[in-house]
């Protein structure tokens, strides 16, 4: 189930980002940033309140350490960082740098918070940046041909 | 140097998984998932006008979709948050990678949303079964 849930975010994840970018091309990028981010703190109060109203559990924001904040500060960082990479480099290097250095940091953090390093994580890891880097040099003719014809 | 950029922010991305789990912890995911978005909005402000922005741009209709993406991503911090804290973040990550893969598939294959149709290539399923073989490794441990 989780499995299916965390293959499903993939999904979304690219819908909003072909929707953002659509956005950003029509009123620009930070200000697209800045209208995904208030679409979502509205979403988000919404779901909050109806969750109050059904749960009738306040929750305790005492409980909240400024730390735990940085999640969406680190958004917002990451994603500027994006915004001015990724248009320079190769879309063929983008999703396996990106998929390498998740999995390596998150493999640091397992070692922090379990105390040991998973080899079938790493060894999974090399798998699937392998099946990313043939299916990227697979799809490199046809990029190269778009990129021709839209020279010419 | 956008290459390391780019390492940089792939392993934030990491931390943030593991900040907002945290938050999740304390406060529950939605709640969580509420005060993300409200600092992720702070952020933005703050940024916009550290780089000078012109804010009028915000206020320009456009067409109600193009307002979806913010509520993707709140989807996508419940969905992650609650898989990271299930499955490990390992697991979470990679699972999100192949969903991404298989829908920009779909995307390319039926020029959804507007873009450029590009048949799926059917040599492309040596490079899915490589991610689906790494996928199996890291669940059956």
């Amino acid at each position: 189930m989780f499995y299916i849930l965390a293959l499903l975010s993939g999904f979304f994840i690219i819908g909003s980002m072909f929707i953002n970018s659509k956005l950003s091309i029509e009123i620009g990028k930070i200000e697209s940033l800045i209208v995904a981010m208030a679409v979502g703190s509205l979403v988000s109060f919404l779901a909050f309140l109806s969750n109050i109203y059904i749960t009738t559990l306040t929750p305790d924001f005492s409980l909240i350490k400024i730390w735990m904040l940085s999640g969406g500060a680190i958004y917002i960082a990451l994603t500027l960082m994006f915004n001015k990479s990724v248009p320079k480099v190769a879309a063929i290097y983008t999703a396996v740098i990106v998929f390498i250095s998740q999995i390596f940091m998150g493999n640091i953090i397992d070692y922090i918070m379990y105390g040991q390093i998973s080899l079938k994580n790493i060894i999974g890891a090399l798998l699937i940046a392998t099946g990313l880097l043939i299916n990227s040099y697979i799809d490199k003719p046809q990029l190269n041909l778009d990129s021709t014809n839209a020279t010419k | 140097m956008d290459k390391l950029i780019l390492f940089l922010a792939g392993m934030m991305l990491s931390v943030m998984l593991v900040f907002n789990g945290a938050l999740s912890a304390e406060l529950g995911l939605i709640t969580a998932t509420f005060v993300v978005n409200i600092i992720g909005f702070i952020g933005a402000l703050v940024a916009g006008f550290l780089l000078k922005t012109d804010f009028k741009n915000i206020f320009k209709q456009q067409p109600i979709y193009l307002y979806l993406g913010g509520a993707f991503s709140v989807v996508v911090i419940l969905i992650n948050t609650v898989a990271f804290t299930k499955v490990g973040i390992s697991l979470t990550i990679a699972l999100s990678l192949v969903g991404q893969l298989i829908f920009s598939s779909i995307i390319d294959h039926f020029g959804l949303f507007d873009s450029k149709v590009i048949k799926f290539n059917v040599k492309k399923i040596l490079g899915f079964s490589f991610m689906t073989l790494g996928i199996l490794v890291m669940i059956y441990q």
